[in-house]
């Protein structure tokens, strides 16, 4: 392996451990190194593929490697919900963490405005809907504008009606926005 | 997220609400099974019409795991941005490292299976002491693809095992469900298209009854 390679590589991997250290949740904590080698080996093998075929490669970007940490982080969190959604024969179904957890989260006023939230949401109108998800998940007014085709003007318009509509909902159900 | 006066974004509580709408998808059970997550990273790329982006939405309204995928690409890809503003994201010239490592896999390498060089403290565990998986099939011993046959020492308690059989290239042929027993037959079906004498590397993920999570080192075994 040449220097350029070894120091490329070092960078793919530094980068992996960053972009997974930024979004794995800390109950997955345990598992981050675990998704960083997924990741690693996603990319390998399809970079092995693209030179079979004589390709250029397409992993010229930090994104393309954040895609994979995401990918991978993703797979994880899936895998893990998997584990307590389907319990096996012979465990208690009563001792899941789903059910847990759940318990362990009564009286959480956090949890109660999240869940209200949700049922709040659905009674919105759809446009006001879309924007308002997009925006509590964490997207700004110009990235909900690109990804739902309108222009900037009309998306705050919905925002600022969805977020209104949104916390007279709340406190409808007695939920402290 | 800087928070700009005049904007949705400025909104008092904006962030007290986002908060608790991620607790509440944490606290949720799961959709039945969801795999959205890379149209969502579409999506978040703005590579998906608005139409596109709405149905995802419309699913995401019933699946927790979907708003923390929204949440998880958003965050990447702010902090992506961020690196692309300081100039620090664009690296030409990493064919050659891939390059370099696909010749390590296609050399029937099994090391980039193996733990990294220098785990992380919290790394997730790794099989050592009375815990450690080893393969009870020898090494590189030559299977028949109508009985391939994969059996492992136990972890000890109530441990599930997940299996996963890849070809040196790393390309993955089967992953088992979890099981409680410590063998798994590969389905005849997986193997059909391989050469004989094909080599094949397998490794087992195992929960152990405390919740700690041990991977096995990669085992080599042969296609008959």
């Amino acid at each position: 392996m040449s220097p350029r390679g070894t120091d490329d590589l070092d960078w793919v991997r530094l980068t992996l451990t960053r972009a997974v250290a930024r979004i794995c949740p800390s109950r997955l904590a345990a598992h981050r190194e675990d998704i960083v080698q997924q990741a690693m080996l996603r990319l390998v093998e399809r970079f092995g593929e693209t030179l079979s075929r004589g390709e250029q490669t397409g992993i010229r970007t930090a994104s393309y490697v954040w895609k994979a940490a995401y990918t991978a982080t993703m797979d994880e969190i899936r895998r893990m919900e998997r584990l307590r959604e389907v319990p096996l024969a012979d465990e208690d179904p009563d001792a899941t963490p789903a059910l847990t957890e759940v318990v362990a989260g009564a009286g959480d006023d956090r949890l109660e405005l999240g869940l209200a939230i949700r049922s709040c949401m659905g009674a919105l109108s759809p446009p006001r809907r879309d924007a308002v998800a997009l925006h509590l998940y964490g997207y700004s007014a110009q990235e909900v504008s690109a990804m739902l085709g309108w222009d900037l003007k009309r998306t705050n318009n919905l925002l600022y009606r969805g977020l209104a509509d949104l916390r007279h909902c709340l406190t409808g159900k007695g939920v402290r926005p | 997220m800087m928070h700009v006066p005049g904007t949705p974004e400025a909104t008092p509580g904006l962030d007290r609400l986002r908060e608790a709408l991620a607790r509440a998808d944490k606290r949720s059970r799961p959709a039945a099974d969801c795999s959205a997550h890379e149209m969502i990273w579409a999506a978040a790329s703005g590579q998906l019409q608005p139409e596109e982006v709405r149905e995802l939405l419309r699913h995401g309204a019933g699946c927790a795991s979907c708003g923390q995928a929204w949440r998880l690409a958003a965050d990447l890809i702010h902090a992506s941005g961020s690196a692309r503003a300081s100039g620090s994201h664009q690296r030409a010239g990493i064919a050659t490292a891939w390059a370099a490592a696909a010749a390590i896999l296609i050399l029937g390498s099994a090391a980039l299976l193996l733990p990294a060089r220098e785990p992380a403290p919290d790394a997730a565990y790794r099989s050592q002491g009375s815990d450690a998986i080893t393969a009870l099939v020898p090494d590189r011993a030559a299977l028949p693809r109508a009985a391939f046959r994969l059996s492992w020492s136990a972890a000890g308690g109530r441990a599930h095992y997940q299996v996963t059989v890849a070809t040196a290239d790393l390309r993955t042929l089967h992953v088992s469900p979890w099981l409680t027993q410590t063998e798994h037959t590969v389905p005849k079906a997986k193997l059909a298209d391989l050469p004989a004498g094909l080599a094949l590397v397998w490794t087992v993920q195992t929960i152990l009854a405390d919740g700690r999570q041990v991977a096995s080192p990669a085992f080599l075994v042969r296609l008959e």
